[in-house]
């Protein structure tokens, strides 16, 4: 009995840590990738329910990149009308439309607009920007969970980073009404 | 107005990507849907208490324990409802003994019995009502014959014993 229980609560221990390790991460990343909060649980819960079902095979160290790999894979596949990004070029119009009066009673402006921001970025440079501003994670780091060459990492980032700033410009510009 | 105020005032651009990034970065699930994706997962609650403040946690566990005590009161109510084996039985005895009906009658079946308990109840409830009734009528009509004729009135019994008492007098 003791052999078979062992075993288990090993691996309950595990999905605990990789749980109360990841939860934030997995979430704000479905987040920003253009999940309402609600979209965001369901598939935070998804990821873990893949990840418990598959922890034998997920290396020691390496849950936190299949977490990420799953997380990216159910963002893709939820439904498009349940999304809050679409690729298109329309910044300003996006960005007006982005805090919805209850967001502002929430006050989640900065959210709302910051989505509205990566909403019209490529989903590889959000990628890439959101580990790099927002999860703190180095180049490096970001080229290890990615599965990608730390040079293309630092360039990705750079591209991105010319993105929000061009489009956060262009909201200062409105802020201001217009004036350059 | 924090948020707002931030909205209009930041001049700098530099601030004012640094406030749409501060804000983003602390974003947080909320804590009900913590515990739901743990329940899923199959992981204790317990750790839920590290987060959770103190004084909610215990309002939780009280609400918890009287809930139970409710539930074990009212299962105990329902035992001794029902037929048991023995009276002098032990109450985990009592609670086997009704569970183990319970388990042996199918839902629709037990529903059913229920119902034709609660409808034997209620019309039992009702004769009783009216036979009261009739009483108090005659009673508050002031006729001494009225009353002496109530006096005489056989009384609903209520047990067998007593049944089987007026059966021996007569």
């Amino acid at each position: 009995v003791k052999r078979n229980t062992l075993p288990r609560a090993e691996s309950r221990k595990r999905l605990e840590r990789i749980f109360e390790e990841n939860k934030d991460f997995v979430w704000r990343l479905l987040r920003r990738l253009g999940l309402s909060r609600e979209h965001a649980d369901d598939m935070t819960q998804q990821a873990f329910l893949i990840a418990t079902e598959r922890l034998d095979d997920i290396k020691r160290g390496s849950e936190r990149s299949f977490l990420f790999g799953t997380a990216l894979r159910l963002a893709r596949t939820t439904s498009r009308t349940d999304r809050r990004w679409v690729l298109d070029e329309d910044v300003d119009h996006r960005i007006s439309i982005a805090p919805s009066a209850e967001e502002l009673g929430d006050q989640h402006v900065p959210i709302a607009l910051l989505d509205g921001v990566l909403s019209c970025m490529q989903v590889d440079l959000v990628t890439v920007f959101i580990l790099f501003e927002l999860e703190a994670m180095s180049v490096p780091e970001i080229a290890r969970l990615l599965a990608i060459p730390v040079g293309t990492a630092a360039s990705r980032l750079r591209r991105a980073r010319e993105v929000f700033h061009a489009s956060v410009s262009r909201i200062g510009r409105a802020r201001r009404g217009g004036k350059p | 107005v924090k948020d707002l105020r931030c909205l209009i005032e930041c001049d700098q651009t530099s601030d004012f990507e640094r406030w749409l990034l501060e804000g983003a970065a602390n974003e947080q699930p909320v804590l009900k849907a913590v515990a739901r994706m743990r329940a899923s997962l199959g992981l204790s609650l317990l750790s839920v208490s590290r987060v959770v403040s103190t004084s909610s946690w215990k309002v939780a566990m009280l609400a918890v324990s009287v809930g139970i005590l409710m539930g074990l009161r009212g299962r105990e109510r329902l035992a001794t409802d029902h037929s048991l084996p023995s009276a002098s039985a032990t109450t985990s005895q009592r609670f086997e003994a009704v569970s183990a009906t319970e388990l042996e009658q199918a839902p629709a079946s037990r529903r059913r019995n229920q119902a034709l308990e609660r409808n034997s109840l209620q019309s039992r409830r009702r004769q009783i009502g009216s036979k009261r009734r009739q009483m108090s009528e005659s009673t508050h009509s002031g006729s001494a014959a009225r009353r002496s004729h109530v006096k005489t009135l056989p009384r609903p019994m209520s047990r067998p014993t007593q049944f089987l008492g007026s059966l021996m007098t007569q």
